[in-house]
């Protein structure tokens, strides 16, 4: 807000409603400045007069339009919101109507203040009026009271409005200096607009500025010479700052209270689960123990039992005579009778030479041992194997 | 005429081959018992994988994918069971204070019902383990089954052991196929804690009486290293360093009948080695019941079973998940 010649300002807010052409200044909790344009004016796109609201602690409204808050000449700051305010019209003399959007709002506070509508063509300070305004000083105060209370009070409490028709087509304010942000909102035109209101610019009860009231130039450098503490959150709402860790430390607790319950929970899942170490527990050698020893008797049992019925094809009903009656002796002789005893000797057939580890063989890999003696004779009769074979591609070729 | 048309055909027939039943062993003809593994209600995470662990230690006779909602109760697959040939139901639950494992026959019963002290699951296990081990036919054939322990006579402990039994095809040691033996399955009796420790291991077989060098030459079929010897001779007749567990071999050293592996030949001397495949449970049998997941109770850890035959009667199908969580505290 450039008007008030780049003083750095805490905060301030805007709210463009379709209806009141309005924007809030805050410049700290107990003052305010809210810049409206008229509706009618807008409706009309000759929106030349703009009002400046200041809303105050025992100042509630004090209506003023830019151009003749400019005019006003002799106060120094009045001087410098011209000269700001003629640099931006210098800029943007010649471009059409259009509407800049602020860049920048940081505002959070939520006071939105109700500008008095209709203010552009003529305001009669009614006693209604009056009464109005004094309420929604009230209302004011009685948001921040404790902040209100060490802000002196040097305007008379009565509103004042001035008035004054713009001299050029546009109203301006924009900041350049502070690039904190910037107010434009106006179009051009209305000159004929504007001149009607320059006979009821002065009404009773209200100061004449347009030579510098120099109490008012007083309250106002005091109320801009005020800082607020201008850290993140901000002077605007110094108790948001409490309700922002209220609101973390509550949410940290809530985190919390879900993750231990989520802990609980899936503890509650894994119940019995263990991981095995890595190395052989001595119980689990035992395990391991009783486990292999089943294995090989399993192993040695199958050895004993098919042992007996090498080189017979079970699925040739001939062979499978011969199985059936060896596996009767196995029978027997696993319960002890042996009545022939010829099963034991066939285990130990061809172990006779070479290493007892099949690869280490001449025939290894070799599926057959007629595939050793590939060289030899064929029809050399050999082991029962063969024999076997024999029959079975006889009885294929029937 | 037609006789001889018949006496023909028979000719060309092989009467021994029949056609493989679907729910029984070609070679054998027994009826091969199937499983579903399933929950009961809904499981945490860790449980769900042993429940994955335990369908695939069941494989091949098994309903790896089995799904089941939340809306299916027993009846339901009771009635796909039967006509899948599915003869035995593993159910997992949880309760509050431990995940039990149910073992049923089916359609009739009867349930035991374990308690699941501690699990561990194939992949905690596998973690746990330097190279674990998972040749690719590991799941081809379902396991032996290992029982040790349970022979103290008691009645209970008999009808675990024949459940536990069944719930794997039998053998015939007369054609089982030593290749096909890959796995096993250890039930262990603890008779002071009663509790009982299942594991499952997998079983690999190492010829016995060759360097390491050697038997690892022709395991992996890589060129080795010779840089190190004089003569190519050294390879073979230098002795490398024994196997640090060579004075074990002796009691799990076996001599094959047929062919195992690559390496093991029939007739040749091999130590039986076994690695654990998970997953491991410590369980604790609590009750059997006469039906399936209802009926008389049997036999019950807890109390006298004078009581839990009243309670047991009322129970069906659907309230057994509370009236088991209601027992055990």
């Amino acid at each position: 807000m450039a008007i008030v010649g780049g003083v750095a300002l805490s905060r301030w807010r805007r709210r463009w409603g379709r209806g009141d052409r309005t924007k809030t200044l805050e410049i700290n909790p107990s003052v305010s400045i809210s810049i409206s344009i008229d509706d009618d004016h807008c409706r009309r796109k000759v929106p030349s007069v703009v009002h400046i609201d200041f809303y105050h602690l025992r100042a509630p409204a004090i209506f003023l339009s830019v151009s003749s808050f400019l005019s006003g000449a002799g106060s120094e700051l009045s001087q410098g919101i011209r000269m700001t305010a003629e640099e931006v019209q210098m800029q943007e003399v010649g471009k059409g109507p259009r509407k800049r959007k602020i860049g920048h709002k940081k505002g959070k506070g939520k006071k939105k203040m109700k500008v008095f509508q209709g203010s552009g063509q003529k305001v009669k300070m009614d006693g209604k009026m009056k009464k109005l305004f004094r309420k929604k000083a009230r209302d004011y105060n009685s948001d921040d009271s404790d902040d209100a209370n060490d802000v002196d009070e040097e305007e008379p409490s009565v509103p004042m409005k001035f008035e004054e028709k713009q001299p050029h087509n546009e109203n301006e304010e924009g900041d350049e200096k502070s690039s904190e942000e910037e107010v434009d909102a106006d179009e051009d035109m209305g000159n004929d607009d504007v001149s009607d209101d320059e006979d009821e610019i002065v009404e009773h009860g209200i100061m004449n500025f347009s030579e510098g009231s120099k109490s008012f130039k007083k309250a106002f450098k005091k109320i801009i010479k005020r800082t607020g503490s201008d850290d993140v959150l901000g002077p605007v709402l110094s108790a948001y700052k409490k309700l922002v860790v209220k609101k973390l430390a509550e949410e940290a607790d809530e985190r919390k209270v879900k993750g231990d319950a989520k802990k609980e929970k899936t503890l509650l899942g894994e119940k019995g689960h263990v991981k095995p170490d890595s190395f052989l527990v001595s119980h689990e050698k035992l395990l391991v123990g009783v486990a292999t020893k089943g294995v090989v008797k399993l192993f040695n049992a199958v050895n004993k039992a098919q042992s007996s019925q090498k080189g017979l094809n079970p699925s040739r009903s001939k062979d499978a005579k011969v199985i059936q009656k060896r596996r009767k002796e196995a029978f027997f002789s696993e319960l002890g009778k042996n009545p022939s005893g010829s099963s034991a000797m066939v285990a130990s057939g061809g172990d006779g030479e070479g290493p007892a580890w099949a690869p280490l063989r001449d025939n290894y890999m070799l599926t057959t041992s007629k595939l050793k003696d590939w060289d030899k004779a064929a029809d050399a009769p050999e082991a029962t194997d063969d024999f076997g074979r024999q029959e079975d591609s006889s009885s294929d070729d029937d | 005429m037609a006789r001889f048309r018949n006496k023909k055909k028979v000719a060309f027939v092989k009467p021994t081959k029949k056609q493989p039943q679907q729910n029984v062993d070609h070679v054998t003809g027994d009826k091969i018992p199937r499983s579903f593994v399933f929950s009961r209600l809904k499981l945490p995470g860790s449980l769900k994988q042993l429940q994955a662990d335990l369908r695939k230690m069941m494989l091949p006779y098994t309903a790896l994918n089995l799904k089941e909602k939340k809306r299916n109760n027993l009846k339901d697959f009771l009635n796909v069971a039967g006509p899948m040939g599915v003869t035995h139901f593993l159910m997992l639950s949880k309760t509050g204070s431990s995940p039990y494992l149910r073992v049923a026959r089916t359609p009739q019963g009867p349930t035991l019902t374990f308690k699941i002290q501690e699990y561990s699951l194939a992949v905690d296990i596998a973690n746990s383990q330097l190279r674990p081990r998972v040749p690719k036919d590991l799941f081809k054939n379902s396991p032996l089954i290992v029982l040790s322990g349970f022979g103290t006579g008691e009645q209970h402990l008999k009808l675990t052991t024949i459940m536990f039994q069944n719930i794997f095809p039998a053998i015939d040691i007369n054609t089982v196929k030593l290749s096909s033996c890959q796995r096993i399955v250890l039930l262990n009796y603890n008779k002071d804690t009663k509790l009982i420790d299942f594991r499952h291991y997998s079983i690999r077989l190492q010829p016995v009486g060759v360097s390491r060098r050697i038997r690892k030459f022709v395991q992996n079929h890589q060129v080795p290293d010779l840089r190190s010897l004089q003569d190519v001779s050294d390879f073979v007749t230098k002795a490398g360093y024994g196997s640090e567990s060579e004075g074990d071999e002796e009691a799990a050293t076996v001599s094959l009948a047929t062919d195992f592996g690559r390496v093991n030949k029939a007739s040749t001397k091999s130590a039986v080695k076994l690695q654990e495949i998970g997953p491991r449970m410590t369980l604790q049998l609590i009750k059997i019941e006469e039906g399936l997941c209802s009926g008389t109770v049997i036999y019950s850890e807890y109390g006298n079973s004078d009581e839990k035959k009243e309670e047991g009667n009322e129970e069906d199908d659907d309230s057994e998940g509370d009236g088991e969580g209601s027992e055990e505290d």
